[in-house]
């Protein structure tokens, strides 16, 4: 946690909407249920971004329903054929929420399922990257953790292997000047 | 899929200025100083705060009656709460389970307020501090040659530019320095950063830039044979093509010779003239 603090994926993850039930009357919250009274009543289901549940669900004050991106529909999609899932269109922090709210939850099932989409997934990634064909369609059904950390780097790799297959001599030696 | 549900939610302006300042990063640009933006974050904190307090003082009276409620007495009417039941117990023990209740909300509604308290100061923090590090990397990535250091001059007269290149920070990696310094040019920071940048910012961004750079500088100082600021991948060539992009006029090169740079042109020169042209924008290696 101390080291997410700071990073701003992290921030932008924290932000996803998790669907859950109030267990008391709160005074001054009635906006969040879209009428205007000024109180949010008991048992009413609101949606609350994931920094605002994680502290109230352990004071007990929220029970949590499974938000849509991890609703079983979407996840029997993906545990069927993750690499065909358009997981940015399901959440574009599909993975980094997904580790946050197994956390929270404690649903084993889950994290299987993500740890299984996420290592499929990556063989597709990298085969896309080296290939070096164009696949915008493809880049953009891809989660944010992958398009950043692992499709750069995929293709820098890719580049460094072409050179070194050029020329293996001037490839090292930029390699090992980084 | 985050700004779903419509209803609008504390934190929501903090997370404009850290959405403002992703999009900045990956696009390169650095993007003005939303004040605005802060200012709004500060007022919502404030908002909070206050509201916190005045839930806080609001759960202890409801609390209180709820404790008179059950302890039979009722009817006291302390705090001018309407939960206070009249004389009856029935009512009173109900009304003072309801003022159980309503204490606490009270403090569910403390509760989240104080998150989005702590929301909003974790955005507002990371924020600030993600404008902080791309202005000390570009310190580094651009301060370079140090004006300590008794370099080379390549004399950039010229009227160069109102300076407004919008690629500053994209920056080729191997566009290198090495003790090359332009005299300062009339128009850019001593730190060596382009002039949109340095209008981008915020006076406090401002003033930390400047202190930053003075230290850089003292470090440097203290290592006259190293040249801190140069690049960490050596340069292939030492002569490179370039295509200029805006008239920069004629510059004296290290040999003597007089360089002329005209939009348009493509030359293939000595890269220590002209990196500083690079650094800034004004011309691109090919």
């Amino acid at each position: 946690m101390a080291d997410s603090f700071w990073d701003i994926d992290h921030v932008l993850a924290e932000q996803q909407k998790i669907p859950c039930f109030v267990a008391l009357d709160v005074p001054g919250y009635g906006f969040l249920d879209g009428n205007s009274s000024e109180n949010l009543c008991k048992n009413t289901r609101i949606e609350l971004p994931f920094w605002m549940v994680t502290p109230l669900i352990a004071a007990e004050q929220v029970e949590l329903e499974y938000p849509h991106c991890f609703a079983r529909r979407a996840l029997d999609d993906v545990a069927t054929s993750a690499v065909s899932v358009n997981l940015h269109g399901l959440c574009p922090f599909f993975f980094l929420f997904g580790v946050k709210f197994v956390n929270l939850i404690e649903d084993a099932n889950l994290g299987n399922v993500l740890a299984d989409a996420f290592s499929q997934r990556i063989a597709e990634i990298m085969q896309y990257s080296q290939s070096g064909r164009s696949y915008s369609k493809f880049i953009s059904t891809l989660d944010d953790t992958e398009k950043q950390r692992i499709l750069q780097q995929d293709s820098e790799v890719g580049q460094r292997t072409l050179l070194w297959r050029q020329d293996p001599n001037s490839a090292s030696t930029s390699t090992s000047a980084h | 899929m985050s700004n779903s549900g419509g209803s609008l939610c504390f934190g929501d302006e903090g997370l404009k200025l850290v959405r403002d300042v992703k999009r900045s990063r990956d696009s390169g640009i650095f993007h003005a100083y939303n004040d605005a933006g802060v200012r709004n974050v500060k007022l919502e904190m404030k908002y909070l705060l206050d509201g916190i307090t005045s839930l806080l003082e609001r759960r202890a009276v409801l609390a209180r009656a709820a404790e008179q409620g059950s302890a039979g007495r009722g009817g006291d009417g302390r705090g001018g709460s309407d939960y206070e039941g009249d004389g009856d117990a029935v009512v009173d023990a109900e009304s003072s389970q309801a003022a159980l209740e309503l204490s606490q909300g009270c403090g569910m509604a403390t509760h989240m307020h104080l998150n989005a308290l702590r929301r909003n100061r974790r955005l507002l923090l990371v924020y600030h501090r993600a404008r902080m590090d791309s202005l000390r990397d570009m310190a580094w990535e651009l301060g370079g040659g140090g004006a300590g250091v008794g370099a080379v001059q390549t004399d950039a007269r010229s009227n160069a530019v109102a300076a407004n290149s919008d690629d500053d920070e994209d920056v080729d990696m191997d566009s290198d320095r090495h003790t090359t310094t332009t005299s300062n040019n009339n128009n850019s920071h001593p730190s060596g950063l382009p002039h949109n940048v340095i209008r981008a910012m915020s006076p406090n961004e401002l003033s930390f830039l400047n202190s930053y750079h003075s230290l850089l500088e003292d470090y440097r100082g203290t290592m006259l044979d190293i040249d801190l600021a140069a690049p960490l991948v050596p340069p292939s060539d030492l002569f490179i093509d370039i295509r200029v992009l805006r008239d920069l006029g004629e510059i004296v090169t290290e040999s003597g010779s007089i360089l002329k740079l005209m939009a348009g042109d493509q030359l293939y020169v000595k890269r220590t003239d002209v990196e500083k042209f690079i650094t800034l924008g004004y011309a691109v290696q090919i």
